[in-house]
This record gives structure tokens, C-alpha cells and sequence, in this order.
């Protein structure tokens, strides 16, 4: 999985000033944290269900072994077939061989944040597999050859004239030349083109946003009705996704589904729900004649058994990121991740190491609202802290940050120390003050006052003013 | 003199820094004021507010004299061993007091929600710091738990109250500070559109990341200003010091001050832009 | 084999970092999903969430009626009276009787209307539940992009669950290859946030509700 989460900083700068994604990223306010409010308002029963949707993926997760064998074996039943990927590589490998298996050329996709993680578009690509996105957001990204920013809305950082320009500069192969800026042109444009991508498929491979191990089937959410195009028209229908997705029974999927979409975007329910349950039988109309699934581990197995356990239960729904004031200011691309926000913070981490994601769990001011909105009650803001432990003990905080706290863990250790500390500073700070105001700092307080003023201390310090008042103590 | 602490250290340490607690002069009963580091240093006005309203509840205010910081900077920084030995400081320090009483969401937050989690179950001083958690309160709980009623001057006629992330989250605290400043006769208390989402101060987050902290904090103030409120009332001096220090960058005529001030009516007089 | 080493070095794995569990799974447990006034009338529930989720809706008496109730819509939508009919509904009605043109081709292309059926319906939210089997073609409700949806009054049921029982799937039966919950017209709001109607599947969505069950 490629992180690049060093230049956090500069990229979180940029994304500040570019007025463009500014203004895309607006939207996240009505169009997911409104919505959301106001979807779990109407749903008498919604924090309880939270309670239960909690309890039931901690349950799975602490027997996911069991689960998972009585998923497969419920595939293999029905004569689909089970496939196991230690990592992204074996992931892709298996995948590829399936579609050489059947001499597939082209390959539909509905929208998969684990093909994400595991990078197959390019994978196929280079081995001769043209992959097609179908989700609209997909499919711009892929015209763009960007990353998604957000993990349901994945062109939530692009402006409606962006996707116009995308458009008319991919669409004339097609024989569309026109420059369209009516939404629901450009829609039916891509629908147009899309349409016959689906029907010439040879493959099709979906997500899944849960699978189900007493029916073995696979859940895939849109609203688009992609997926089911995806795995309903080609011949061979690939499940790719991570061995988290597990529930043990249906009405354990049907309680995940209420939560899912309510918190995700607000909606009761997507327009379109599909539980993919093997191959095509002997006597049905249609259908792909192979299913296959294959379980991604790639670093989930490791999480069990830490303090990150608890993100095993993440069902992906991005209400954390849409309520996150870091996310909504900068947008996913500053992550450097596939899962950017309090996830992604949690995630990425966990799934590519510490040493590569370095800022993920420190650019969090701790404001706890992720946690607030998590339908299965993921504590975000306490494991990015575990982040930040992991990082100290193996020296990776910055050096100066380090000296910072092992000074102040000195101070406050005496309150003598303490006392001289405050005393001195509350000097400094009334010293370097011009006309009641502090509008420079130098070092750390640079990049307060680089932001804002300070008012200095109006006197000494409570406790030496407290104490030659003759308080008690 | 009792000694109540785990080791012959800690109370040896006790008796080398501290004067024996004195008897009460009378029979109310005692809070301790925990005054936190930002206020100490920053807002000493807060702590005397503080000291007043607890006393005007009917309690007798004692500030521990050996209390220093309450390690959140360190916990939340992934210093966990440092955090842990400024928690257990401040828990020996505030033993000896039924009543422990802290001007700030976020340093209630740290020793009521995190202080037990920093020690093993088996550790005495999980029981310590599981005892000391239901002991402490915020200023504005404890406030409206003792039914307390401001009768001050009026210093602000239009104010907006900002929760604290922590004080909102952690603590649940959000009807008591807008209780209490209803009570203040001609006060008009004015909502934020945005009241739940963060001002951007979040400890070291505003040094760590200046730029998002920054346009945080940018957002904060417009919304405050939105509401045409004279002054923005809050429960933490970190979200005070960065609102403030915001609106006076961007020279808006709106006072911020701790919600503390309001009610004992120590707001000091308004200061030109 | 290097699957097989993967499958139980994954197991492994997952066995190795958490004891075996005996805590049974909690029984299922039902919730709360509306409270509104006469939440016991199912079938104006289901119409009232359907037309929520941009669905319209029309009740007939028998299946007799669906025809002329098709080619009515179709004309009121300036839409032509050319449709492809679901193979279960096809001997169930008579469709010279509407005007109206069958044609059974797969409905690739832009503006086809189609009529189909349903395994169910759910209140809940105004969904209808397309199922794969022997005499059904569930490509059908993506393709189209006018989908008229006959619902049987006694099809409708209050929520998700009672679907599989529907199914026999609960008693042992195994799943159908896909079942399909499908609420309100295909959507995007991709761009800027903003829903757009049609984005791969129907633009319009009408369901007929008839007293009478295909």
C-alpha cells in the first residue's frame, strides 16, 4: 500500500489556499453532516442499534477464523470459490490469474476502496487488462488519474467545471465532443459511455461491504446501481475485500445496512442493496457462470489481539472523515493514503507501518466528534493516541517536540520548578508584549502567533498572587 | 497528621513541600481549586473568578499548593510513562479533598475519563485515580449541581457560548454553562450554527500544525461573529487564548472571555479594538 | 500450494492473537425503525417511503389492470409504448389490450422501459427486492431506464428481515444467486453533492401496486 503522508504539511498548505477544493469541500456540511443528523433522528431505535452494530462486529472479530471458514464453505457449497491474499501482491496475482483463466480483455469495476489499497488498476494495466471504474466518482478519478479523496465520495474534491474539463477532454473518442456543464448531461454522457463498457465486459469485480458467513454471500451498497451491472453482465464475478467485512448472519447484515447508509450519507437506505450469493444456478435466467471472492488480510491479522483491534469493526461508511474539522478543511489528498481522516489515521498506520505514516494520527486536535459518529463506536481519537505512544517509544516523534515534553514532564514534576517556570515565563511573555498584545513568538510560538495574537499573563501567576493574598492552600 | 499516600516517599515528599493541612476556620465545607497550568500562567483572573464562585456555592476554596500540570500534554503527545507520573502527582496532591474542583473541560476530562486508564487495574493507583475521577468537576457542573445563582453586575449583553471539545465530548457538558448564564438577568445567550465542531486550539495540535489550526480557528470566529454577539463565553482557557488571539488578529470588536468571568462578574471593562 | 499456505497462515494468525471465544453470538434482537402514527399500516408506509426515495406509485385492482395502467403512465411520461416484460410476468397478462409493443430484447440502449416483478417489498423504506431464479431476469431492473415494478398488496412486508423468511432461506434453503433491494430511482451526487437521477440504472421508477399477486 503506497503512503506518502510525509509531505502532510505542505500538501494540508496547499489544500488551505486552493480556492477550488475550498469550495468543493463545502458541500461536506450539507450534503453528509446534515443529512447524517437528521437520517439518525428519524430512526427511533439508531444509538441502540449503534450499541448492538458494536457488540456484533466484536463478536465476529474475536471468532473471525470460525466466520470465515463457514463463509468459504458456504461459497464452495454453491460452487463458487474462496481465495486467501497474505498481502496486496498476492491479491493481485490472484485476481489477474482469474481473468487470464477466462482471456478477459476488459474488466468492469464498481467502486472498492480495498482494490484501492492493493493499487489493481495498475497492475492489470501493465499486464494487458483494461480495468474500467463504473462508480461515477471512479471513473472520473480514473480519466484523472488521481486518487479518490474520500472513501464514498471519491472526487469530493474536484468542482463541477473540473469534471466538465475531464470530460471533453476524454470524451470525443467516444464521439462526444461537446464541453457539457449541466450535471445531468454530463451524467447521461457518462452513463452513454459506460453502458456499452459494461455490456462488453469480460470480467467483473466489486467490492463488498459485508460478507454474510451463514449464506455466504456478498453485500455490495451503491446508489448507482453499478454493482449489480458489474457483477450481473459479464460471465466471471470477483468479490475482492478484506477479511474484516465478515457478519455472521443476515439479520446481523440487516442491522449493519440500517447504520451504514444512514450514516454515510444520510440516506435510509441506498438505492440499491445486492447480496451476491455464488454463481449462476443450473436453472436461473442469468448471471456470471464463476464467482469468485478473495479475502484480503494484508496487515488485518496483525491488528488482532493490539489496542487497534477496534478498527477491525470499521464498516468504511466516512462519516468520521465528513465530521473530522482537519478532513473538511484540507481534504483526503493531504493524507497521502487511500484512507485519509480519523480512519485513515487509525489505518493506514496499521496496514503500512508507523514509519510511513508518521503525521496520520498527529494531525488530530483530539476533538473526539469521529468517535461521536462512528455507527459501530470505533474510540479514533484514543488509538491515534496509541499511534502517537508507538511513535514515541521507537523515537520517531520529532526531536524537538521529544526535548519540549521531557522538559515539561520536569517542571511539573516539582512544584518548585514549576513555580520558578511560571514566574519566568509569565515575565517573558509580559516583556515581549506591545501594547497588550503578543503578535510574534519565536520558535513553537511561532506558529501560534503566525495564526493569531496572544494576550500575555495580566500578572503573575494565580498561585503566587493567591498565596501573597493569603489564600488558603 | 494522617498519611495516606502508597509509600513512605510520597508522604516524606508531602511533608518536605507542604504545611500540614490546617483545621477549618468554620464548618463549610472544602473544595480544592485544581487551577490548571494555562490558567495559572495565562488568565490568573480566571482563577480568582473560580475561587468566587465556588466560595459564593457555599464551599471553602483551597488551592493545593503543590499542584503543577495535569500531564495532558504529554498523554495526548504519546508520552504515556511521563503522563502517567504527572498523573500520579497530581492524584497524591489532590488526595486530601472531597471536592476537587477544575475551570477547564479539558483538564476535568484529563484526570476524570483518562487518569484510570493510565494504571493497570491491579495498580492502587487505579483505585486512587478511579476515586479522584468521582471526585472532580468541572466549574460549571459543579456550579449547577450546588444550585448556584449569579447575582452580579451584567458585563455582556449578547453572548455566544463555545463548548469545548473536550467539556462537549468527554463530560457531556453543554445545558449547565447555558443554564447559568440564563440566570444572569438580561443576558442574552446567542448559539453558534456550528457549536459541536472544534476551534482548532487542541493542545499542541495549534504549534504542531499552525496552517489547519489556523483556518480552524478562522472558521470559529466567523461563525462567532455571525451571531452578532458582543462577547463569546467558553469553559477553557486553551479555546479562549486561540479565539481571542483570533479575533483580535483579525481586529473584530468581540470580547472572549472564560465563562467563570461572566459569572462572578470580574470581566474586566471592555478595551478598545 | 501457495493458497493454501495463505489460508492457514491467515487463520492462523487470527487464532494465534485472540483465545478462542465461547461467549455464543447474542440472538437477534428487533429494533424501532418507525414510529410514525398508524406504523401498523404497511402498505401506506411503504408508499409513503417509496415516494421519499423519489418513487411514484399507483394502486390497480387486479393484474388484469396492468396493462392499461402501463400504457397510461408510459403516455402521461411522453414516453413510447414499447416495453420489455419480465419472463414472470409475461403469461400472466395481456398486453395487446394497452397497446402497448413487447419487446424482449436485452435493454442495452438509452430510454427502455421495463416491466417486472418482485420477489417482495418492505415498508421500511419503500424498497422493492429483485431475486435471480428459473423464470426471472434481474439484469432487467438495472438496465432500464423506465422501470414499472408490480407489487402485490400482500407482497409487502415491514422490514428487511422477513424477506429471507420469504426465501426459506432461514429454514434451510440456500440464497438465492442475488437478491437485490432496490429503493427509489439510480442516483450519484459524485458531483458537488448534487443527486442526479439515472446514473446507470432507471431514471424513473414507477410501482403498481395490485391487489392481486403475480
Amino acid at each position: 500500500m503506497e503512503v506518502e503522508s510525509g509531505a502532510f504539511v505542505e500538501k494540508a498548505r496547499a489544500a488551505l489556499g486552493d480556492a477550488t477544493l475550498q469550495h468543493a469541500l463545502k458541500h461536506i456540511k450539507h450534503g453528509f453532516v446534515e443529512a447524517r443528523a437528521n437520517a439518525a433522528a428519524r430512526l427511533p431505535d439508531f444509538e441502540a442499534m449503534r450499541d448492538r452494530a458494536r457488540d456484533v462486529k466484536a463478536h465476529t472479530i474475536a471468532n473471525l477464523a470460525d466466520y470465515l471458514e463457514q463463509f468459504e464453505a458456504n461459497v464452495t457449497a454453491l460452487g463458487g470459490r474462496v481465495h486467501w491474499a497474505r498481502d496486496a501482491g498476492e491479491a493481485r496475482a490472484i485476481v489477474l490469474a482469474i481473468c487470464r483463466n477466462t482471456g478477459a480483455r476488459t474488466v468492469t469495476k464498481s467502486k472498492s476502496m480495498v482494490t484501492e489499497e492493493i493499487e489493481l488498476n495498475p497492475y492489470l494495466e501493465e499486464h494487458g487488462i483494461e480495468p474500467i471504474e463504473t462508480d461515477l466518482g471512479e471513473y472520473i478519478i480514473q480519466l484523472r488519474k488521481e486518487k479518490p479523496s474520500h472513501i464514498i465520495a471519491p472526487v469530493i474534491h474536484l468542482s463541477k467545471d473540473q469534471v466538465a474539463d475531464t470530460f471533453h477532454e476524454h470524451h470525443p473518442k467516444h464521439g462526444f465532443h461537446e464541453r457539457l456543464t449541466v450535471r445531468s448531461d454530463m451524467v447521461r454522457e457518462a452513463r452513454s459511455i459506460l453502458r456499452q463498457r459494461f455490456v462488453k465486459a469480460d470480467v467483473g469485480i466489486t467490492g463488498a461491504n459485508f460478507l454474510v458467513a451463514e449464506t455466504g454471500s456478498a453485500v455490495v451498497v451503491t446508489n448507482e446501481g453499478n454493482a449489480d451491472l458489474t457483477a450481473s453482465l459479464p460471465d466471471t464475478h470477483i468479490v475482492v475485500t478484506g477479511i474484516e467485512k465478515l457478519v455472521p448472519t443476515l439479520d446481523d447484515c440487516h442491522l449493519m445496512l440500517r447504520l451504514l447508509p444512514r450514516s454515510a450519507t444520510g440516506q435510509d437506505i441506498t438505492a440499491y442493496i445486492s447480496f451476491f450469493t455464488g454463481p449462476k444456478r443450473a436453472a436461473d435466467l442469468s448471471g456470471p457462470s464463476s464467482f469468485h471472492v478473495v479475502l484480503l488480510d494484508n496487515g488485518r491479522s496483525n491488528m488482532m489481539g493490539t489496542e487497534f483491534e477496534e478498527m477491525l469493526r470499521c464498516i468504511r461508511c466516512g462519516a468520521c472523515l465528513n465530521h473530522c474539522p482537519v478532513y473538511a478543511n484540507i481534504g483526503g489528498h493531504a493524507y497521502g493514503s487511500v484512507y485519509p481522516g480519523p480512519m485513515g489515521a487509525v489505518l493506514t498506520p496499521s496496514l503500512a507501518g508507523i514509519d510511513k505514516a508518521g503525521h496520520l494520527p498527529n494531525a488530530s486536535s483530539f476533538c473526539g466528534r469521529c468517535e461521536e459518529v462512528c455507527p459501530v463506536r470505533i474510540p479514533l481519537p484514543r488509538m491515534m493516541r496509541h499511534w502517537r505512544e508507538r511513535e514515541f517509544e521507537r523515537h520517531l516523534t520529532p526531536r524537538g517536540a521529544r526535548w519540549g515534553l521531557h522538559a515539561w514532564a520536569v517542571i511539573a514534576a516539582s512544584p518548585t520548578v514549576y513555580r520558578a517556570m511560571q514566574w519566568t515565563t509569565s515575565r517573558l511573555l509580559r516583556l515581549v508584549a506591545w501594547r497588550g498584545w503578543i503578535r510574534r513568538l519565536p520558535l513553537a510560538g511561532a506558529g501560534w502567533t503566525g495564526q493569531r495574537d496572544m494576550r500575555p499573563p495580566s500578572g503573575d501567576s494565580f498561585q503566587r498572587q493567591w498565596r501573597k493574598r493569603g489564600g488558603r492552600r | 497528621m494522617p498519611f495516606s499516600g502508597p509509600s513512605r516517599l510520597c508522604a516524606a515528599r508531602r511533608l518536605w513541600h507542604y504545611a500540614p493541612v490546617k483545621k477549618p476556620l468554620q464548618t463549610k465545607p472544602q473544595a480544592a481549586l485544581f487551577v490548571t497550568c494555562l490558567v495559572d500562567l495565562i488568565r490568573p483572573q480566571v482563577g480568582f473568578a473560580s475561587a468566587a464562585l465556588i466560595e459564593a456555592a457555599g464551599f471553602e476554596v483551597v488551592v493545593p499548593k503543590g499542584q503543577t500540570c495535569c500531564g495532558q500534554p504529554n498523554y495526548n503527545s504519546g508520552d504515556r510513562r511521563a503522563a502517567r507520573s504527572m498523573a500520579e502527582r497530581t492524584i497524591e496532591e489532590l488526595e486530601p479533598y472531597s471536592h476537587v474542583v477544575v475551570p477547564s473541560g479539558s483538564c476535568a476530562g484529563m484526570i476524570k475519563v483518562h487518569y484510570p486508564s493510565l494504571f493497570d487495574e491491579a495498580d492502587a493507583l487505579f483505585g486512587k485515580a478511579r476515586a479522584l475521577a468521582d471526585r472532580t468537576e468541572e466549574l460549571t457542573v459543579f456550579l449547577a449541581r450546588h444550585g448556584y445563582t449569579p447575582s452580579v453586575p451584567l458585563q455582556a449583553t449578547r453572548v455566544a457560548y463555545h463548548d469545548s471539545c473536550s467539556g462537549l465530548r468527554e463530560l457531556g457538558i453543554h445545558d449547565q454553562p447555558r443554564a447559568l448564564l440564563r440566570k444572569l438577568p438580561g443576558l442574552k445567550l446567542l448559539e453558534l450554527s456550528e457549536p459541536e465542531v472544534c476551534c482548532g486550539f487542541g493542545g499542541t495540535f495549534c504549534v504542531k500544525y499552525p496552517d489547519i489550526s489556523g483556518r480552524m480557528v478562522e472558521n470559529k470566529t466567523a461563525d462567532i461573529t455571525a451571531t452578532g454577539a458582543d462577547t463569546v463565553a467558553m469553559g477553557d482557557v486553551g479555546c479562549l487564548l486561540n479565539i481571542e488571539g483570533k479575533l483580535r488578529r483579525e481586529g473584530r470588536d468581540i470580547r472572549a472571555c472564560h465563562v467563570a468571568e461572566l459569572l462572578a462578574g470580574t470581566l474586566e471593562p471592555r478595551r478598545g479594538g | 500450494m501457495v493458497a493454501d499456505d495463505s489460508r492457514a497462515e491467515i487463520l492462523g494468525r487470527l487464532r494465534q492473537a485472540v483465545p478462542r471465544q465461547t461467549a455464543d453470538h447474542a440472538p437477534p434482537r428487533a429494533f424501532r425503525t418507525w414510529q410514525a402514527p398508524g406504523a401498523t399500516e404497511i402498505q401506506g408506509r411503504f408508499v409513503q417511503r417509496l415516494e421519499a426515495a423519489r418513487g411514484t406509485v399507483e394502486k390497480v385492482a387486479s393484474l388484469a389492470d396492468v396493462p392499461e395502467a402501463v400504457a397510461r403512465y408510459l403516455a402521461g411520461q411522453n414516453l413510447p409504448a414499447r416495453l420489455n416484460v419480465a419472463p414472470e410476468l409475461k403469461s400472466l397478462m395481456d398486453f395487446a389490450a394497452g397497446a402497448l409493443t413487447v419487446d424482449d430484447s436485452l435493454p442495452v440502449e438509452d430510454g427502455r422501459v421495463v416491466l417486472t416483478g418482485c420477489i417482495a417489498a418492505v415498508a421500511e423504506t419503500g424498497t422493492f427486492v429483485a431475486a435471480s431464479g428459473p423464470n426471472r431476469d434481474p439484469r432487467l431492473n438495472y438496465l432500464a431506464e423506465t422501470l414499472i415494478v408490480v407489487v402485490g398488496a400482500d407482497q409487502i412486508v415491514e422490514a428487511y428481515e422477513e424477506i429471507w423468511n420469504r426465501l426459506r432461506v432461514r429454514t434451510g434453503k440456500e440464497a438465492p444467486r442475488l437478491v437485490s433491494f432496490i429503493t427509489g430511482p439510480s442516483r450519484t451526487a459524485d458531483i458537488e453533492q448534487t443527486i442526479e437521477w439515472g446514473a446507470h440504472g432507471p431514471r424513473r421508477l414507477h410501482v403498481l401496486i395490485s391487489d392481486e399477486t403475480p
